[in-house]
């Protein structure tokens, strides 16, 4: 069996941030960010922070902290502290200058010329004597991070009110693109449970679009069956169909929606498990992929794990059950359950997000304008 | 052909029981042996791993013939709903020792971008063009397999299974199984009207294009998917005469 780090934060899973979560994709996921954005809302409203600096080493602590507690398992949580340290950042250079904010986004000639502001940190040197976080901050943070202001705070409010209102309107904003994306007879395959896919395509119903909706089970979490009544009890024309009928099914489809766990910076995908033989298989017919994601699913960070990139196992109960390994024959068979796959930038052809449809070669952008470079860094 | 004289009802009856007692030794239990031998010879000696679907009859024939030749190799086998074939192939292949792993068709991109060495598939029939018919879910792993990996992709299939039809898709000719195999919800009454559109697909067999197929491993040899045609008519010579009248 191979055992994931599931093994090592099992203590932690009655961590407040889970809520009334399960373990992967089965918690709402909006309901843990918004959860998180409330929270560091009331500890930036509730502690004694001087400055800008102070408030961000807050911010990184409660990032670390949150990771441990099994954040790792949710990367909006990690982004939306990102999010936030960044809104900081800004807060704080734009109090200066009576500029905008807006305005004050990177040109793409500008960045081609920015002198770079991180350091290298030798952090494994460096971890006995002190935070190697503490150097790092304190060495690239200009002047204005260290001054006093008192209406800091109110600004910071302000922006953490402006993430927080971008997750509640999320789902609007999203299903309002909805009918420039269903169209009529069209046949549309999904694959995996998602509220944001679900709601989607019940605005597009809701506005008389006729369409047939294809949902794939998705064994053996049979996600797909929830997916399915409940699309069908919304009048929607829904197939369910096993997920070995997913090249066979794909040569009926026009349209292919994918809901997302993460967004990677390349542009890469990371969705439930099976999702990138559902690409694939779209790819082989040319029907186009189009993925729906919130913004604060978008990571900094890059596939170099391959298809292990923010993946874990879970117990293989699922697979097989517990009853049949009493049989001899199966003591030394192993068992690999995966959660999430990885799906190339290649084989996605849209981001329909809550900020607008973007194409994955775009996605580095989109990082740029949401964190700072020097959030990037994951917070294990 | 029989003189005159010979063709009694009697006669005709005996020459016809020999003749298909001949047709199931050679093409089938001759043939799954003759093709275990040469899907076996391109089994490494040692450190081979192989991806098997479903429970085709032949593939438990072909790797007992490489376990017997000494070959070190692990198999991992994938599984998928309703039918579950894999769990039996599974039992089959523990019987004889072999290391294996099971896996679920959802697992099947992290697994082949793992460690997996060769696929070898079963099929229903062989179109004339080269395509494999064959148990739902194979066209899946070919297409993962052969497009992204660029592993070998053996389809060992014997060559009573060469069709002269030519399919382009799965769903042009296939079969159906029970939707209620797939998904049964028995819980409340009157859930069963609001769910009037909600309807359950259960897809038995798919349709392999030639493209993912590296080799056809049939008693006669292992041929490309562009030879299968030239096989049918090897094979069956009897059937061009009439086929071209």
């Amino acid at each position: 069996l191979r055992l994931g780090r599931l093994v090592s934060s099992s203590a932690s899973t009655g961590s407040s941030n889970q809520g009334r979560a399960g373990v992967f994709g089965s918690a709402d996921r909006l309901f843990i960010t918004t959860r998180t954005v409330e929270l560091l809302k009331s500890l930036v409203g509730s502690t004694r922070w001087k400055h800008g600096a102070q408030l961000l080493l807050l911010l990184r602590g409660v990032g670390k902290d949150l990771y441990v507690c099994g954040g790792f398992r949710e990367p909006a949580i990690g982004n939306v502290v990102r999010r936030i340290m960044a809104a900081v950042r800004e807060e704080v250079l734009n109090m200066g200058t009576a500029t905008p904010a807006a305005a004050d986004r990177p040109a793409l000639e500008s960045m081609l010329w920015a002198q770079p502001t991180t350091k290298l940190v030798h952090r494994k040197d460096s971890f006995v004597e002190g935070s190697p976080v503490d150097q790092h901050l304190q060495d690239t943070l200009p002047a204005a991070f260290y001054t006093n202001r008192p209406d800091l705070k109110q600004s910071v409010m302000e922006a953490i009110q402006e993430v927080m209102s971008d997750l509640e309107d999320l789902h609007k904003n999203i299903n309002d693109q909805a009918l420039s994306h269903i169209h009529e007879k069209e046949v549309i395959l999904t694959y995996g449970k998602s509220k944001t896919v679900e709601l989607f395509l019940k605005a597009a119903a809701s506005k008389k679009r006729k369409f047939q909706v294809v949902v794939a089970e998705v064994a053996p979490t049979m996600e797909g069956h929830e997916m399915a009544k409940s699309l069908a009890r919304a009048g929607i024309d829904t197939i369910l169909i096993n997920d070995s009928a997913i090249f066979a099914a794909m040569a009926r489809v026009n349209k292919v929606l994918l809901p997302a766990h993460a967004v990677l910076a390349n542009g890469g995908l990371i969705a439930s498990s099976g999702s990138n033989l559902v690409a694939l298989a779209a790819k082989h017919n040319s029907v186009p992929v189009v993925c729906l994601s919130g913004i604060f699913k978008l990571c900094p960070t890059f596939p170099h794990e391959g298809q292990d990139t923010l993946n874990d196992f879970v117990s293989p109960s699922s697979v097989v059950d517990y009853s049949e390994l009493s049989n001899e024959l199966m003591k030394d068979v192993e068992f690999v359950n995966p959660v999430h796959d990885y799906v190339e930038p290649e084989l996605i052809n849209l981001y329909v997000t809550n900020a607008g449809a973007f194409q994955p070669s775009y996605i580095y952008r989109l990082l740029a304008e949401n964190y700072h470079s020097d959030d990037w860094e994951s917070f294990e | 052909s029989l003189p005159r004289e010979y063709l009694t009802l009697k006669n005709v009856g005996v020459e016809l029981q020999h003749s298909i007692e001949s047709y199931l030794q050679e093409r089938l239990d001759f043939a799954s042996k003759a093709i275990a031998q040469f899907a076996s010879k391109k089994i490494a000696q040692t450190g081979d791993v192989l991806l098997v679907y479903g429970y085709p009859e032949v593939i438990p024939v072909v790797l007992k013939e490489a376990a017997e030749q000494n070959k070190k190799f692990r198999v991992i086998v994938v599984d998928s709903r309703p039918l579950l074939e894999g769990k039996e192939l599974l039992l089959k292949l523990r019987a004889m020792g072999l290391d294996c792993t099971y896996i679920t068709m959802n697992a099947l991109s992290y697994v082949l971008s793992q460690e997996v060495t060769k696929v070898l598939l079963g099929a229903t029939a062989l179109m004339s063009d080269g395509s494999c018919y064959g148990r739902i879910g194979t066209a899946n792993i070919a297409l993962c397999a052969a497009k992204v990996h660029n592993l070998p992709v053996l389809v060992c299939a014997e060559t009573y299974k060469i069709s002269h039809r030519v399919q382009l898709e799965s769903f042009t000719y296939n079969e159906l199984g029970n939707p209620k195999d797939v998904f049964f919800d028995n819980d409340d009454e009157e859930e069963e009207s609001m769910m009037k559109d909600l309807r359950v697909l259960n897809l038995l067999y798919d349709l392999t294009p030639s493209t993912f197929v590296t080799g056809i491993v049939t008693e006669m040899g292992i041929l490309p998917p562009t030879s299968v045609a030239v096989l049918l008519r090897e094979m069956n010579p009897q059937d061009t005469d009439s086929f071209y009248r």
